[in-house]
């Protein structure tokens, strides 16, 4: 659809390693309830790594290969930069702060799990995740095209997994290749 | 690597490679495979480590790393850690090599459209294999319509809901409307 102009990758200067590690250590920092937003005002708007519209194509990849998101786009911001090393250092950016302040929580935790109130607290919490987890799911919904297609491979992929208990593999070795032959072949192309 | 930690590493690192849609689309298979198949935690510990590990901020799939944590220690912890970013990090790696320069994407954005049924159906999933795990009573279930009516309704930061669930939980059970243990 939209033409690029002929730039090949490797010309555009490359970012520092410090720069690289410090921005994904913010990015990890701020992302409390969600890290897209966190990754999005330091790539694109704070430190410039990235034009919105590389953001959103290199999201796009990301969303399509296993793993999470920001970790895998870090993974490759790493690498266009730095190689191996970059990928490696970008990662472990990312992760130290978050994995810091999880252990403390897991101590907290530990030594305070037994209050009945912290208890409740947790019960109460965990009744919430869930349902935010129904309205995450609400939200993807209205993204999807409304074809008897992609009705049929969501409400398949909930029946073998939500309520048959299947394992996640056989929802993706038998609905999702299925999913793409048919975007492929049969339904218009997107 | 005594024998619990070597199970979370090999059960992570192979679900890692089915990870689409993120955490919050796996929860079904984690639970299937910690509480039903492995029996390495309860119903109750696997809700607490979902709900606590949304307090740390930074990547949703930090919520492996706490079970990790609350099976085996610091050894569970980074073996999970690994395990379920070490396989997906490498594709990630090969997949930017080989994509650098490519800039067609059409292809992307058919296999995306075509996942994005499948992602919602494991969300789905997800929000009722943890609504069965939390919820034990009316309380329980109308914090799960509640909080699920504000997240359609509203785009808030979702800790906030969190915690607010967390204060009706405790007046809940101060009140006596929920038991607790």
């Amino acid at each position: 659809m939209s033409q690029s102009p002929p730039e090949t990758g490797a010309s555009s200067p490359r970012l520092s390693l410090w720069n690289l590690a410090s921005g994904f250590l913010i990015i990890g920092l701020m992302g409390f309830g969600g890290i897209a937003q966190s990754a999005q005002y330091v790539m694109v708007e704070q430190r410039k790594w990235l034009s919105a519209k590389d953001f959103v194509e290199l999201f796009g990849v990301c969303a399509v290969l296993p793993g999470g998101n920001i970790l895998n786009a870090s993974v490759m911001l790493g690498d266009r930069n730095h190689g191996p090393l970059g990928s490696l250092v970008c990662l472990a950016s990312l992760l130290l702060a978050p994995l810091g302040l999880l252990l403390v929580i897991a101590l907290v935790y530990d030594r305070y799990a037994y209050l009945p109130d912290v208890q409740a607290a947790i019960t109460g919490g965990g009744s919430v995740a869930a349902g935010l987890i129904f309205g995450t799911a609400a939200r993807l919904a209205k993204g999807v095209n409304p074809t008897i297609a992609s009705a049929l491979a969501g409400v398949a992929t909930f029946v073998l997994v939500g309520v048959l208990r299947a394992p996640i593999w056989a929802v993706i070795v038998t609905i999702a290749p299925l999913s793409v032959l048919w975007a492929i072949y049969g339904g218009r192309r997107a | 690597m005594s024998g619990v930690v070597w199970v979370l590493f090999s059960t992570f690192s192979t679900v890692a490679l089915f990870a689409i849609g993120g955490p919050s689309a796996l929860i079904p298979e984690f639970h299937r495979q910690i509480v039903t198949n492995l029996h390495l935690m309860t119903d109750e510990g696997f809700i607490h480590s979902v709900v606590l590990s949304q307090l740390a901020p930074g990547p949703n799939m930090l919520f492996i790393s706490f079970i990790g944590w609350q099976v085996a220690g610091l050894a569970g912890l980074l073996a999970s850690t690994i395990a379920i970013l070490g396989p997906t990090s490498v594709l990630a790696f090969v997949a930017g090599r080989f994509l650098e320069g490519r800039k067609d994407v059409t292809w992307i954005k058919a296999v995306k459209t075509s996942l994005s049924p499948i992602v919602v159906g494991l969300t789905v999933s997800s929000g009722l294999v943890t609504a069965r795990a939390a919820d034990h009573d009316v309380v329980g279930i109308a914090l799960t319509i509640g909080a699920a009516a504000f997240m359609v309704a509203y785009k808030r930061n979702p800790l906030w809901v969190i915690a607010a669930g967390a204060a009706i939980g405790i007046l809940a059970y101060r009140l006596g409307w929920m038991a607790v243990g």
